[in-house]
């Protein structure tokens, strides 16, 4: 009885915490920025990143997968349509339901920027474009090659951190977002938020500036670096976060220190209005779906055409069939005609 | 001699041509071309309204003194800096009375009573209601001799949207604003001129249960007349599909009263099994998915825990999903009777566009039939998105020209420049049109407004040049310029410097003759 009612109760806290809107969507926006064999650690990184954020509940129509994608049908990959993400080869991180928007050349600076802010031309796909309204908690990670101050896609081109930061400022005066968590695993990463002047974003950064970041280890089966060091402990983080678990970004913050890392990780929490103590892990990676038991007043809609009855005409549409129909059986098509 | 003059000659034809010609013109050519924006103009745009509405009620009354009763209406319900009503006092008049004693209810006297285009609300006295204060199908309140005064102008003040927002700030979602109006606009879909719906029923076990639902039939019958209703504000667009073998995101529990699975938590992961095979990304705009989800064969028959008149609950900006259990034994084909499932869906519809009105306790509805919105509801969107829109386009173009005054290497073009301007046009239009108390046509023009700032706000062209910050283009240049221009600077050197030496030997003779003079 006891038990019964502190269930009981949890469940209304659970049902009103629903409603506090601190924030109402979750999207995430994850890019690879490299291409080629040798940078198999990049899809990798990414690939474990999404799958962590799609266990946690974010939908695919609202993650934004922008890579080359030219790892899992690579010549060189001894495991075709695989890719993995630790050398023992537990998970195919590339998996069966991969929904990548950006792909091959798409991937681009520009492509980039206006994704982000909106201005992409007339006729572009939904999956395609970022939705957020100005609720939305988005996740953002990008891993690859940079240096100071700029982040290299797809050895053609780079964005400079002043363009980031203008993007997010275009981002903010439309009320794109509520809140942002940057994560950038790259080379010299702490340069690429330096330049950031819009408030509730939240960066995180593999190294500072004048440091490189260093990958884990190498699979030999493969050949190449598997994994980087800083996704590799923020993975080991993130699979003991479940989808109602308590877990606090300040933890998160504190993950892959000097001696796992190697390099140290730079965090640029002064444009941050909330204390991390007080965010959850899930307000970011997981989900979040404002739902509301629909109620109505009894009285209100009271419709007085009744369709029980088919009218006439709509039988005649429907040719054939009546109110009872004699039963229709589903079964499959004959896909393998093997002569009897 | 003559050489020295050539070669300076050269040299004056030289700076001039390299800093008189050539810098302009390398300076104009490298300009962003950036067309004229009417900054003074949006500057003048007020972030919180002062926008007075026009609000005329007419009142007609049988045994109490309407000229007073119209004169509190009026102080009561006005709000200064919003709104400004005017209550026209009169007494029942011939018609009046025989359509009330014809009527066999308030339901027929609210049918059959006459549209009055002047003014937005009818306020009737009649003799006795279920409820102190009805309100009707059409523009009607219904009220006793023994209501209350304060119910009267609490009920007209909700129906006139006093609880909307009031200014521009108001429009940001925080976690800190009033809860109820937070609620709502999270609930409803942003303002735009048309919305996909789109019904879905989804069916896990077809091999097990034949079912089908009449939804042509049902949308012709019951959406089409709420849609024509509704055809001012927004542009319902219709279509349905069914999906199948779609798993159930949540493992129910068995009922802890009566037969049967129940959820009570976690009813959003109810959806993301649903939202890969729904195929909503194919419409194009907002879509409200409203999904009729038949449980799996196992979970026979589940419900909702706290259900209170239906199975169903609503997902905020996104649809709504209703559970339905089909009979045990059907021979044949078993078809849905939609009258319940529309009446649900139809509902939730109303909540998603927005018609969630706060009225007081002791208010009573007259039900509606398919039409399914009153006029005075109508009314009370036209009022709430017309001030969003306003709003929303006051925000956007500020926002924009304040973001170009700041990032000074994004071009803008004559679309950008139109668009903006257009958008200010239709907003002061709107505004004007609003006051007068004419919702339709400053419904459209705010609409327009709000169109035409998201046209410019995200025009594609305001990209270019965007990665060529000023340090930059210095760093490009100078390799450029410098080669030619290092013997051009040389040159303008020893030409100072001839320069300066000629004068002084100009003045070191004339010294010398000053000296020879004196001497002499």
């Amino acid at each position: 009885m006891l038990i019964q009612l502190i269930l009981a109760v949890n469940c209304l806290f659970l049902t009103t915490e629903s409603f506090k809107p601190s924030h109402t969507n979750n999207w995430a926006v994850l890019v690879d920025t490299s291409r080629f064999w040798f940078n198999y650690r990049h899809v990798a990184n990414l690939l474990s990143v999404y799958r962590s954020v799609k266990r946690l509940g974010i939908p695919d129509t609202q993650i934004i997968l922008m890579m080359a994608d030219d790892m899992a049908c690579n010549a060189r990959n001894p495991r075709p349509a695989s890719v993995f993400n630790n050398a023992k080869q537990h998970i195919d991180v590339y998996g069966e339901e991969i929904e990548v928007d950006y792909r091959g050349y798409e991937v681009t600076v520009e492509n980039f920027v206006r994704l982000l802010t909106g201005r992409l031309p007339a006729g572009t796909p939904k999956s395609k474009q970022l939705l957020t309204d100005e609720g939305s908690n988005i996740l953002i990670y990008m891993t690859g090659h940079g240096g100071d101050g700029f982040l290299k896609f797809q050895d053609a081109e780079e964005i400079t951190n002043v363009d980031l930061a203008d993007a997010f400022e275009q981002m903010w005066q439309k009320r794109r977002y509520n809140e942002i968590l940057f994560i950038v695993d790259t080379c010299q990463a702490a340069s690429m938020f330096q330049k950031f002047y819009s408030p509730n974003i939240l960066a995180i950064g593999s190294s500072l500036v004048g440091e490189d970041s260093l990958s884990h280890h190498v699979d030999p089966a493969i050949g190449v670096y598997i994994i980087d060091r800083y996704t590799y402990f923020a993975l080991e983080f993130l699979e003991s976060v479940s989808r109602d678990s308590d877990r606090r970004l300040s933890e998160f913050l504190e993950v892959c220190p000097k001696r796992h890392c190697i390099s140290t990780v730079g965090i640029r929490s002064d444009l941050y209005q909330r204390d991390p103590r007080e965010v959850r892990v899930t307000e970011f990676f997981g989900s979040v779906r404002p739902v509301e038991v629909y109620s109505p007043k009894e009285t209100l809609l009271r419709f007085e055409k009744n369709l029980t009855v088919i009218p006439s005409n709509f039988r005649q549409r429907l040719t054939g069939t009546a109110l009872h129909s004699p039963p229709r059986k589903f079964q499959y098509g004959n896909q393998l005609r093997i002569p009897k | 001699m003559n050489k020295i003059k050539e070669t300076q000659y050269a040299s004056h034809l030289f700076i001039f041509i390299m800093l008189g010609l050539g810098l302009p013109l390398w300076w104009k050519t490298t300009e962003v071309y950036r067309q004229e924006l009417p900054y003074k103009d949006v500057e003048s745009l007020r972030e919180s309204f002062q926008i007075v509405q026009e609000v005329r009620l007419i009142l007609k009354v049988k045994s109490i003194n309407g000229g007073e009763l119209a004169k509190v209406i009026a102080k009561e319900c006005s709000l200064p800096g919003k709104f400004s009503v005017v209550v026209t006092p009169s007494n029942y008049s011939v018609e009046d009375e025989t359509l009330s004693y014809l009527a066999l209810n308030l339901e027929d006297f609210d049918a059959s009573l006459p549209e009055l285009e002047h003014y937005h609300l009818q306020i009737i006295e009649v003799d006795k209601s279920e409820k102190p204060v009805v309100l009707g199908r059409r523009r009607n309140l219904f009220f006793e001799k023994k209501t209350s005064l304060n119910l009267l102008a609490a009920v007209i003040r909700s129906i006139l949207a006093e609880e909307g927002p009031t200014s521009v700030v108001n429009q940001d979602f925080d976690g800190t604003s009033d809860l109820w109006n937070q609620l709502s606009k999270l609930r409803r879909f942003a303002s735009s001129s048309f919305l996909n719906v789109l019904f879905t029923f989804s069916n896990p076990d077809p091999e097990l249960f034949d079912i089908d639902w009449p939804i042509e039939a049902a949308i012709e019958e019951y959406l089409q007349p709420f849609a024509d209703n509704l055809k001012d504000i927004v542009d319902i667009r219709p279509s349905s599909q069914h999906i199948y073998f779609a798993p159930l995101g949540v493992t129910p529990r068995k009922a802890l009263h009566g037969d049967g699975y129940e959820i009570s938590t976690d009813l959003s992961l109810l959806i993301n099994p649903l939202e890969s095979k729904l195929g909503e990304q194919v419409l194009p705009g907002p879509t409200a998915n409203l999904v009729l989800l038949v449980p799996p064969a196992r979970f026979h028959p589940l419900h909702l825990k706290n259900r209170e008149n239906s199975d169903s609950f609503i997902v905020h900006r996104w649809g709504g999903i209703a559970f339905y259990n089909p009979p045990k034994d059907s021979n044949g084909t078993h078809w849905i009777d939609m009258q319940p499932v529309m009446e649900t869906f139809i509902g939730q519809l109303r909540l998603l566009i927005g018609l969630d009105i706060k009225l007081p306790k002791d208010v009573a509805r007259i039900s509606l039939n398919e039409k399914a919105i009153a006029d005075w509801e109508v009314d009370y969107l036209l009022r709430l998105k017309t001030i969003e829109n306003i709003a929303y386009s006051t925000k956007a173009i500020k926002s924009l020209t304040a973001l170009l005054e700041t990032i000074t290497n994004i071009v803008i073009s004559n679309d950008v420049a139109s668009n903006v301007s257009s958008s200010l046009e239709s907003i002061k239009k709107s505004s004007r049109l609003f006051e007068k108390g004419m919702l339709k046509e400053s419904y459209k023009e705010s609409l327009a407004a709000s169109e035409r700032a998201d046209a410019a706000f995200f025009d594609p062209s305001m990209l270019a040049l965007l990665y060529f910050p000023s340090d930059q283009k210095y760093a490009i240049y100078v390799p450029l310029f410098l080669p030619v221009g290092i013997p051009v600077l040389l040159s303008t050197w020893s030409l100072l410097k001839s320069f300066f030496a000629s004068s002084k030997t100009e003045k070191s003779n004339i010294n010398e003759q000053k000296e020879k003079h004196h001497q002499d």
